[in-house]
């Protein structure tokens, strides 16, 4: 799912600034929620933590919440109408694609990113969350045998480890595993290391974002 | 292709010449002098010269216009290509105007991400690796074709070489990548510096045994070094160096460094020597690039042949 | 319905109706004590299920004995079989502790197997090297018999024996160096059943230290493993559990034999999950130490099973959607000053030895479990600006709910984390372990803790 971090909170607050009166904090119930950063839980914590600080500093603000299954989705999104429409300024606990989606939708109101979006991850430990694929749009997992190098590679090589593969770990950064060592432990197990001696071409990244940001249309169901 | 060499580089190895190559670093700025200078300290101690590109990646001027100044001081030049901070369109620009100015070797390589440099908010490119490189060189100097498939008029010249590690783990997948870049037109590598004899003793023994030697000539990485922290440096944060514990004793208990330095990189070259398949040396010393004649003259291998 | 299921060996258990099935051959558990559902296969390849209901289940796994050197023969080997081979030898050397220190168990075994095999042999000399000689069950009167017979005993400190790549003995001790190429019988190296994992993912059960099955804890022992109905005996929990075997099993024949005739429910009220909130993150299920959260496969959410929830909170304190709750919980109103939430039967314990007047001035609240204080509620207690917050949870590995008070700790840390971001006083919060018999020390840590001094 998406992953999201919640923003350091002084940034939050110079991104508030002074010139509000009323808050909304929208959470969201999906991805964010499951990587614990943007779900009802999280939202109401901000609530009050804000609520502390800004009688801390003697400002009288009213903070609201509210956390719909989705922002990604308009229906949901209607569901904000009232909360959105009393508050001087929203403050989006979704991703990046929900606060974009807000704006869309009340293109009179502000809406403020209280979350980093961050990768397309999997959960590897209770609290844990690990980038498993970048969407370039062209799935070659099957020729790495279940592993990506392009998105846990981190120059994306595609014909095997760089130089500064050490002891398993990536030249980057000790903590991240060289994936290619991945690759090869389990192309040697499968018994298939003759498929890692062929030359792979330059991919074709047209599929991915530097084609341009993308759109998908559905035929079966799309109508105009 | 051609039967005609495409550089002395490559005609002294084909000649069966134990060759010498060295390195330089451009200078962080646009002072010609700089390389000019460099160049006149090397000249006639070696064959060929590296000149890095935008190595672990802090900006330095391009490695294609100090290897185009160092060649007007009359030294045969390698200029290093990295995949880091150029695209395809890029790559092969820059191989045509490196050969449009003369330049007639390139070592091709994956480059150091760019975490190790001072930009580390840049956006990396990585296009292609290594490998694709040197398979793309390759098809534009021997089919005269670039990747997109258009056919160039006037294709560039270059000798193809790129980088090789025996001291990498796992072994089994970088002798893989290895086989990969001489499949893909690599025909000259330079190895990772070499402290651990038997291992690279060892490696080479695979090499010969895939018969890779006789596909593409191998120099021997050599680093000559003067200082303890040097070592301790390297054996503990550079990927892919295997530095016994003994050498860094040994540089411990030495009275004079310099010239216990010298003395390990001349021991070194010399057993390398004997190992069949290897067809030269790569002297790379760190903060010490004074010290390469002195190292080429204790090994013997002073005055270099001329080749025309 | 069977009234126990063990899981690996059984074992007669008089009066109950029971069952075995092998790990490789279990597939799935659901349910709770008293209503356990198990299904397993009848042989690996098969692919039909076998469908059970017990009420409690005793995993039961040997562990798995490994030679630690080539060529040698272990204590568990029969070696009266092979006396005429040993007979040629004229030293045989009995080895335990070697590189890691053996059961007491094992003792046990050498010492049973050198004093037979020594009566066999009569022209062998045996000699037993030993690192610690525990005397559990009869050991001592092994012990004294064997050296009786003529076995000596050496007794080594950990450099003190080396056995070479040849199996050549070097025994070292101050000034006596002996060396030795004959028969080496060893202790085996032990290590947890190769089925362990998979039994603690199907159970979802925490692993203990060395890939066995029982964390360190003191409310674990005997044989629980936090789960109501489900134990672990012998091998299963640890490389020295196997000395107590007839105790423990006695133990828990018991306890299971009282829970057949009733069983209640911990808690008086219920935690329940709103089903239209659960987002199946299956954060409750993994971070519930007792096993009571389960997915409610009508509902597609997360549920929670009566009679193995313990009440500790630590799945509401987690649900990232707020999406379970206590029945009936009433709207806490927290008023200015100083409070103090205290672990019910620890803390709680050593509190009410002080004098109440002393500390009229806190508020003072019982709560079930350090993993049970909510992050947003801290922030609602710090809201006025003079209120300070004490936490007083239990010791590691003395935590009733497992990892309790490292999960509470945690989240105090976060709250300091955040107060110092804001440029408030972090001390405002605190985290301090109690046990019950720690009233004294309390005393004096409330008394500063009042006066803002830490």
């Amino acid at each position: 799912m998406i992953v999201g971090e919640q923003k350091d909170l002084n940034e939050i607050i110079d991104m508030l600034g002074d010139d509000f009166d009323s808050l909304l904090i929208a959470g969201c119930g999906t991805c964010v929620t499951v990587s614990m950063a943007g779900g009802e839980k999280e939202v109401e914590a901000l609530a009050e933590i804000l609520n502390m600080h800004y009688k801390n500093i003697g400002r009288d603000v009213k903070i609201e919440t509210a956390t719909v299954k989705r922002q990604c989705d308009f229906e949901f999104l209607d569901e904000l109408e009232e909360q959105v429409k009393r508050n001087d300024l929203t403050l989006s606990l979704a991703c990046g694609v929900g606060v974009q989606q807000l704006v869309e939708r009340y293109p009179d109101k502000i809406f403020l990113p209280g979350l980093n979006t961050t990768f397309y991850g999997a959960t590897t430990d209770t609290g844990e969350w690990s980038e498993r694929c970048i969407g370039c749009g062209n799935c070659v997992l099957d020729q790495y045998f279940g592993i990506c190098p392009i998105a846990r590679c981190s120059k994306s090589l595609l014909n095997g480890p760089c130089g500064g593969s050490q002891d398993g770990k990536c030249e980057v950064d000790p903590e991240i595993d060289c994936v290619w060592e991945l690759i090869y432990n389990r192309a040697k197990k499968l018994g298939k290391l003759d498929e890692l001696t062929k030359l792979e071409p330059p991919k074709d990244w047209s599929t991915y974002r530097d084609g341009g940001p993308r759109k998908l249309i559905n035929e079966e169901v799309y109508n105009d | 292709m051609a039967e005609e060499y495409i550089s002395t580089l490559q005609k002294k190895l084909e000649d069966g010449h134990f060759v010498v190559c060295s390195e330089m670093g451009p200078p962080v700025g646009a002072d010609p002098d700089f390389i000019k200078n460099k160049a006149h300290k090397l000249k006639g101690y070696v064959d060929a010269v590296n000149i890095t590109d935008n190595q672990t990646a802090i900006v330095r001027m391009s490695s294609i216009a100090g290897a185009k100044i160092a060649t007007e001081e009359g030294l045969e030049m390698i200029i290093q290509v990295t995949c880091r901070d150029r695209n395809r369109i890029g790559l092969q620009s820059d191989i045509l105007g490196a050969s449009s100015l003369g330049l007639r070797n390139a070592l091709l390589l994956t480059g150091d991400h760019q975490v190790f440099g001072k930009d580390k908010g840049s956006k990396n490119v990585f296009d292609m690796g290594s490998v694709q490189l040197i398979q793309v060189a390759s098809d534009m100097i021997n089919k005269g074709v670039l990747l997109n498939g258009s056919e160039m008029e006037v294709p560039p010249k270059m000798f193809i070489g790129a980088a090789a590690n025996p001291f990498a783990d796992p072994f089994e997948m970088q002798m893989i990548k290895f086989s990969k870049k001489i499949e893909a037109g690599a025909r000259f590598f330079q190895t990772q510096a070499i402290y651990n004899i038997d291992k690279f003793k060892y490696w080479m023994e695979e090499v010969r045994k895939l018969g890779l030697h006789k596909k593409a000539y191998i120099l021997a990485g050599i680093l000559p070094t003067r200082s303890v922290k040097a070592l301790k440096m390297m054996k503990k944060f550079v990927a892919g160096m295997d530095i016994p514990d003994e050498t860094i004793e040994r540089m411990e208990a030495a009275e004079d460094r310099k010239a216990e330095g010298v003395k390990m990189a001349v021991e070194t070259i010399e057993e390398v020597k004997k190992i069949e398949g290897v067809s030269g040396v790569h002297l790379m010393p760190v903060a010490w690039e004074e010290i390469t004649p002195v190292v080429v003259k204790n090994a013997g291998l002073y005055p270099r042949p001329e080749v025309d | 319905m069977y009234d126990l299921v063990f899981i690996g060996d059984s074992i007669e258990s008089p009066n109950m109706n029971t069952l075995s099935i092998k790990p490789e051959l279990l597939v799935k558990s659901r349910g709770e004590i008293g209503n356990f559902n198990i299904s397993y296969k009848n042989t690996v390849e098969d692919s039909q299920l076998n469908k059970i209901k017990t009420s409690n289940i005793i995993i039961n796994l040997d562990t798995e004995k490994e030679k630690l050197i080539e060529d040698t023969l272990s204590f568990e080997e029969d070696l009266i079989s092979k006396k005429d081979d040993l007979a040629k030898n004229e030293y045989i050397l009995f080895v335990q502790d070697y590189l890691k220190t053996s059961p007491a168990i094992m003792s046990k075994f050498g010492l049973e197997k050198a004093i037979t095999l020594n009566k066999e042999l009569e022209k062998s000399q045996i000699y037993y090297f030993y690192r610690s000689m525990r005397f559990i069950d009869e050991n001592d009167r092994l012990f004294e018999e064997a050296r009786r017979n003529g076995i000596i005993f050496l007794k080594y400190e950990p450099e003190g024996l080396i056995i070479s790549d040849d199996n050549k003995l070097t025994y070292k001790r101050e000034d006596i160096e002996l060396e030795f190429n004959n028969q080496i019988i060893m202790a085996p190296g032990i290590k947890a059943n190769n089925y362990i994992n998979r039994v603690a993912r199907i159970f979802n059960l925490e692993m203990g230290p060395d890939g066995f099955l029982q964390p360190e804890n003191v409310y674990l022992t005997p044989t629980y493993t936090g789960k109501r109905g489900i134990y672990v005996l012998g091998g299963s929990r640890g490389i020295t559990a196997s000395s107590n075997f007839e105790e423990e099993l006695e133990f828990t024949l018991n306890e299971i034999a009282i829970s057949l005739e009733n069983i209640e429910p911990v808690v008086s009220d219920e935690r329940v999950v709103d089903d239209q909130k659960c987002i199946l993150c299956y954060t409750c299920y993994r971070v519930c130490p007792h096993g009571a959260v389960e997915r409610d496969e009508e509902l597609n959410s997360m549920k929670i099973n009566q009679l193995a929830c313990q009440g500790c909170n630590a799945c509401i304190s987690n649900c990232p959607a707020n999406a379970i709750s206590i029945v009936n919980e009433e709207e806490k109103e927290i008023k200015q000053g100083l409070h103090v939430l205290m672990r019910e039967n620890s803390a709680q314990t050593s509190f009410d030895k002080l004098n109440q007047d002393k500390f009229s001035d806190l508020n003072v609240e019982t709560i079930p479990c350090s993993s049970s204080i909510r992050k947003k509620e801290l922030y609602t207690y710090l809201q006025e600006p003079e209120n300070r917050l004490l936490i007083l949870g239990c010791y590691e590995e003395s935590c009733k709910h497992i990892n309790g008070d490292k999960r509470g700790e945690q989240i105090v840390d976060e709250v300091k984390r955040t107060l110092e971001k804001l440029n408030m006083n972090k001390d405002r919060i605190a985290f301090k372990r109690i046990s019950p018999r720690m009233a004294e020390d309390l005393d004096q840590y409330l008394s500063n803790w009042k006066e803002g001094l830490s």
